[in-house]
């Protein structure tokens, strides 16, 4: 069996290739093809027509036919060629999609979440909009906002001022494009739609015995909301962030000379508005000891007028990372027992450490056998390493260092370059040496793939490697 | 020199008759808002604080220059001002994000006077004013009776484009009290600033949580966060360095210190103690109120208890307290600050439990008949006086001993065993006999936790004990003149520096002397005593120069007297210390990685003393030392914090911008404040 990793850059694309089970008769292609995932990051030069000859590389390498088509979760990097490449897709068929639950419109956590998502990023718009009118376009709040809108599709760079911020937070996610050319898709005749939930396991369809175990996006809040290995208690954080977050969009949005009443802390009449502070009766003490014009006593230095805002920062962080722990996170199983492919997609701690709660009760009568994430992550023989090799994508002590296998490889879909650019830390230096050590060196990075390996071929699409059989 | 000495002039010239008052009297609460709607601690919540007077400011600037207007030089003169803006702080009340100011408490208003300050009130914005100028003061009193000198802030550092670099003098600590609208509160380094923020309570999670869902909660109400951001600014303005995050025990220390002066710090109201005491029938080992720190925080953001607990932890599915086990493994494992640091607290604490166990030991016998096993039911009123009085006692003395050990810290990059040494070298100068075992105590509970210096032989008072590098008797003979030269120039501070500004300039002045006096004669002796903690003089013929280190005009290696110090305390049996400490530090421009570089610091803080004329101890950081460069440069690399932001940010975020903001972030793993 086959996985090729697509080189269009920063972002995942995957074709998996399983051998096809022996019908007799009319079945003539000889593999099932599974596409996980099809994105790259925004911003990525000529990214349209990147992705539309991934496309058709997909299309020519499977004969025009996905058995099954998976989008993992809400990110432009994941996502973009459903929205870029569109006419590509029309030449393909899709057997099935997969999305993860949290998807899933009919389902009322799944859409509380997603309405959430698009409540913070508004929030997280109009924050960068008081932020570039504080002169605060380089802090890193502001840095970590447009990386948090980034990824759900909203092109920031092209919003250069406050004004078209604004009208920004007006409009959609671009994402939403995406995920809804998927879900069409998948509501077309003679093609499945399915909502995976975690826990569940099946036959990969049209495989001998190939199996599929959903272990990620999980249904307890409390994983999602975890994005750090640490023993403070998660359900916290985000209880907070979902009671303040409405006093401080109030905030956000608080014209100039107003009052955010939303979440203000005491009585109106307490008040003293901005222009008597300046101007009004007791206007001495503020100019004394705060200062608004250069010649007021009050040091510009000591002022706060933009810090508050750097909380836009939390809000950034956690509206990405939460995101990234919907991932639909899968583990194909070849052969019961035998060894496995494990796709992570952006997973971070939260989703992984859900796994730990799973059980899967496969078959029955004396063929029964009891499938555990341990299990799983020991049997592992390729990891796609989580979101782009960050260092808090790959759990170490319940995950990483759970893979025992000796055929263990890691494929790191990233680009150094846009990493670089970025100045994001991808892939993490110890986390990278580390798979090399478990890997035994085989680590394939898909801007730069080995030569000379036995295993491991490349074009300038994409590059492919060989899984041993079991 | 003295603290109290400046204030001393204006006494006589007041116009009123009878003798200046000794204290303030404030109104607010010993823990926070919480606590008062609980019926079991309402009655003690709401404590008087004892403020050191600070005199009507426009009186005296009436008396002074009749009929002019308040003005410059300095924006206020000298006094207290409505703010309130004193000597040491200033409190502005600006919302940011609601978008405005609230009307400053005047608390020389008769009204205000006669009634020992407003009432506590969570809705008068006015009372949270009140309340941080209340905590505050009493913070920087606490240190500034343990240290025996005025506190200063951390001066402002003015690099003009092409000039030469200045500290400028910083005169108060501006406290905002609604500067944020966030789970937050925390001190900047920047602005020389306390920011607090207020936000809605978080829904509650668990039948425990008991709070008000949605209700406000205002970090400026909690004097347990506000006393931990008050020692945020003290340490700083002490030891300007220990921001930078040069080993996982930098920032954590930071943390750790704040909570423990925010911890003692409840010791210090009797009503509160004596309540408690009587509770616990005087086992502070058994949870209390008094081992905990921001609990409304704690419960406001979900959590099922006090934000920290020094002495137990409550089980999140039961509700049940338990007290803490020490973990030696945990120093080991522990990174985050936060968490780190509550393995200091922890140590501190429980050094603090064992002096108390000691010195209520007879009156427990006393009590009882001559067994030690109390009869069950309520203790005696009178025993509770007398236990809460030994409580206080022990916390005064564990405070003071944590307090002034800061004068015997290396002057960057310090570790936890490296305070153990600090603690246990000033405690063994001012306290020559250990009577009661209060060093036996630290030591024990610092082992108890895994927590060792790297570098001495055996786990002893005397290993612990700060010493040479070097024994060589020339150079000690010839450095004696600096201890002479010293004992000249602190006495003339002593004499002159009678206000914080004058003792600012002073001490700068005096830094800028021993730096012209080491670069005039001492070089050489300084060089030998120092060993690898300073590379003075210039390279030797035909060898490279040190990787990094600058050099001046004269081709000597440059080197920075960071700070000159003096420490006079008198000891319990009434012997006289009389130390002067100078720090001497210096930095290399070293790669970090391909593309970044840092500054990696080194130094020495020698300690004179003044009465013998000897060089005591050096407390050395090897500039020169690759093994220690190697070690900071990886804790540096991988220091991203746990999150995401390591990520997205870390090569963003000049680590310096707002060190503790983001340590008090809930993104990085830890709720802090």
């Amino acid at each position: 069996m086959k996985v090729r990793m697509y080189r269009q850059g920063l972002g995942d694309c995957f074709l998996l290739s399983f051998p096809r089970r022996n019908t007799r008769g009319a079945e003539a292609r000889e593999h099932v093809h599974v596409l996980i995932d099809c994105g790259v990051l925004l911003g990525t030069k000529a990214a349209q027509d990147t992705m539309q000859r991934v496309v058709r590389d997909i299309a020519e390498k499977t004969g025009g036919h996905l058995d099954v088509v998976v989008g993992t979760h809400e990110h432009w990097d994941h996502l973009s060629g459903f929205q870029q490449a569109q006419e590509e897709f029309e030449a393909i068929d899709f057997g099935e999609v997969w999305l993860g639950w949290t998807e899933d419109p009919a389902d009322d956590q799944a859409r509380a979440l997603s309405k959430d998502r698009e409540a913070r990023a508004q929030a997280l718009v109009l924050a960068m909009a008081r932020m570039e009118e504080h002169g605060l376009a380089s802090s890193p709040a502001f840095s970590a906002g447009t990386t948090a809108l980034n990824f759900l599709g909203i092109d920031t760079p092209g919003l250069g001022s406050a004004d078209a911020l604004r009208a920004a937070a007006k409009k959609t996610l671009g994402t939403r494009g995406a995920l809804d050319y998927l879900r069409k898709r998948g509501g077309r005749t003679g093609t499945k739609l399915t909502y995976q939930e975690p826990g569940t396991h099946f036959l990969l369809p049209g495989t001998e015995d190939v199996r599929v175990f959903v272990l990620g996006p999980p249904r307890n809040e409390r994983f999602i909301r975890k994005d750090a290995p640490s023993k403070s208690e998660p359900e916290t954080y985000e209880a907070m962030a979902l009671s303040g977050r409405a006093s401080l969009a109030a905030a956000f949005q608080r014209e100039e000379g107003g009052f955010a009443e939303q979440g203000a802390p005491f009585e109106s009449f307490h008040r003293v508005s901005l222009q008597d502070a300046r101007s009004g009766p007791s206007s001495e003490f503020f100019r004394k000891h705060y200062g608004f014009e250069p010649g007021d006593v009050g040091e510009e230095w000591r002022r706060i007028d933009g810090e508050w805002l750097s909380t836009a920062e939390q809000l950034s962080l956690a509206l990405d990372s939460d995101t990234n722990n919907t991932s639909l996170v899968l583990a194909f199983e070849l052969g019961a027992g035998g060894p496995v492919l494990l796709f992570a997609a952006d997973a971070q701690v939260g989703n992984w450490l859900s796994w730990q709660e799973l059980e899967f009760n496969v078959g029955s009568g004396p063929a029964r056998r009891r499938v555990t994430a341990d299990d799983l992550l020991e049997r592992t023989v390729l990891y796609k390493v989580g979101h782009h090799g960050s260092h808090n994508a790959t759990l170490r002590e319940h995950g990483l260092e759970k893979m025992k296998s000796r055929e263990l490889r890691a494929l790191i879909p990233v680009s150094i370059k846009m990493a670089q650019k970025k100045k994001w830390r991808m892939p993490f230096p110890s986390l990278l040496t580390r798979l090399e050590q478990k890997c035994r060196e085989r680590v394939v990075q898909s801007d730069n793939p080995p030569v000379g390996k036995r295993w491991v071929t490349f074009d300038e699409l994409g590059v492919d490697v060989e899984i041993p059989p079991g | 020199m003295h603290p109290s000495s400046q204030r001393s002039v204006w006494s006589t010239s007041r116009k009123q008759s009878g003798p200046r008052p000794p204290f303030r009297r404030l109104r607010g609460y010993a823990f926070d808002p919480s606590l008062s709607t609980q019926l079991e601690t309402a009655l003690v919540n709401e404590i008087t604080f004892r403020i050191p007077w600070e005199e009507d400011g426009r009186e005296m600037w009436e008396e002074r220059y009749p009929g002019q207007p308040e003005g410059p030089p300095d924006p206020v003169g000298e006094g207290l001002f409505p703010g309130p803006v004193g000597e040491y702080v200033e409190v502005v009340d600006y919302d940011p994000a609601t978008g405005c100011f609230y009307e400053p408490i005047d608390l020389n208003a008769p009204h205000v006077l006669a009634q020992d300050g407003l009432a506590p009130s969570e809705g008068n914005p006015r009372f949270h004013q009140q309340m941080v100028y209340a905590v505050a003061m009493t913070t920087i009193r606490n240190f500034e009776r343990a240290l025996g000198r005025f506190a200063l802030w951390a001066p402002r550092i003015i690099t003009p484009s092409g000039g030469q670099r200045r500290d400028e003098f910083v005169r108060r600590l501006r406290i905002y009290p609604h500067a944020l609208r966030e789970a937050n509160a925390y001190y900047s380094p920047r602005k020389k600033a306390l920011l607090f923020g207020y936000f809605p309570a978080a829904p509650s999670t668990s039948k425990h949580a008991g709070h008000f869902p949605g209700g406000m909660v205002f970090t400026c109400l909690s004097h347990d966060i506000i006393a931990h951001e008050t020692t945020h600014a003290l340490l700083d303005g002490m030891h300007r360095r220990y921001v930078e995050p040069t080993n996982p025990d930098a920032l954590a220390f930071h943390e750790a210190f704040a909570d423990i002066v925010a911890l003692f710090q409840h010791f210090s109201f009797p009503e509160v103690l004596r309540h408690q005491i009587a509770l616990t029938r005087g086992d502070l080992r058994s949870q209390s109120q008094l081992g905990r720190l921001a609990q409304q925080f704690g419960r406001a953001i979900g959590q099922h208890g006090a934000l920290r607990d020094a002495i137990g932890t409550t089980d999140p599915d039961t509700g049940e307290w338990k007290p803490l086990e020490p973990d030696p493994d945990a120093y080991h494992r522990e990174l985050e600050p936060h968490a780190r640091g509550a393995i200091l607290v922890a140590a501190v604490f429980d050094a603090f439990l064992a002096i108390y166990k000691q010195r209520i030991a007879d009156l427990l016998r006393i009590a009882s008949a001559g067994t030690g096993m109390l009869a069950e039911g309520a203790l005696h009123p009178d025993l509770v006086n007398r236990l809460a009085a030994e409580a206080s006692t022990s916390a005064q003395h564990v405070l003071n001993m944590c307090i002034r050990a800061l004068d015997y810290v290396p002057p960057v990059d310090l570790t936890f065993g490296e305070y153990l040494r600090a603690i246990i070298t000033a405690d063994s100068d001012l306290v020559p006999e250990d009577t009661k075992g209060y060093r036996v105590a630290f030591i024990e509970a610092f082992r108890r936790r895994g927590i060792y210096p790297r570098d001495i032989r055996t786990l002893s008072v005397d290993a612990l004990r700060w010493s040479l590098a070097s024994r060589d008797e020339r150079a000690l003979e010839s450095i004696r003149h600096l201890a002479e030269d010293l004992k000249a120039l602190l006495a003339d501070v002593r004499t002159f520096a009678t206000t914080r500004r004058a003792y600012h300039d002073w001490t700068q002045d005096l830094q800028e002397r021993v730096h012209q006096l080491i670069l005039s004669r001492k070089q050489p002796a300084l060089q030998t005593l120092c060993g690898d903690a300073l590379c003075l003089g210039e390279p030797p013929r035909g060898k490279p120069a040190v990787e990094g280190l600058e050099r001046d005009g004269s081709g000597l290696y440059k080197f920075e007297v960071h700070s000159v110090r003096s420490a006079q305390r008198v000891g319990p049996d009434g012997q006289l210390l009389n130390h002067a400490i100078v720090c001497i530090t210096q930095k290399r421009k070293v790669p970090l990685d391909e593309e970044r570089s840092f500054d990696f610091r080194g130094g020495a803080t020698l300690i004179f003393d003044l009465e013998s004329r000897r060089l005591q101890y050096v407390i050395r950081k090897g500039i020169t030392n690759e093994g220690r460069l190697e070690q900071q440069r990886a804790f540096r690399q991988s220091w991203a914090g746990s999150s995401l932001r390591g990520t997205y940010l870390q090569a963003l975020a000049t680590y310096d911008e707002e060190p503790f903001a983001l340590l008090h972030r809930p993104a990085e793993g830890g709720f802090g404040t």
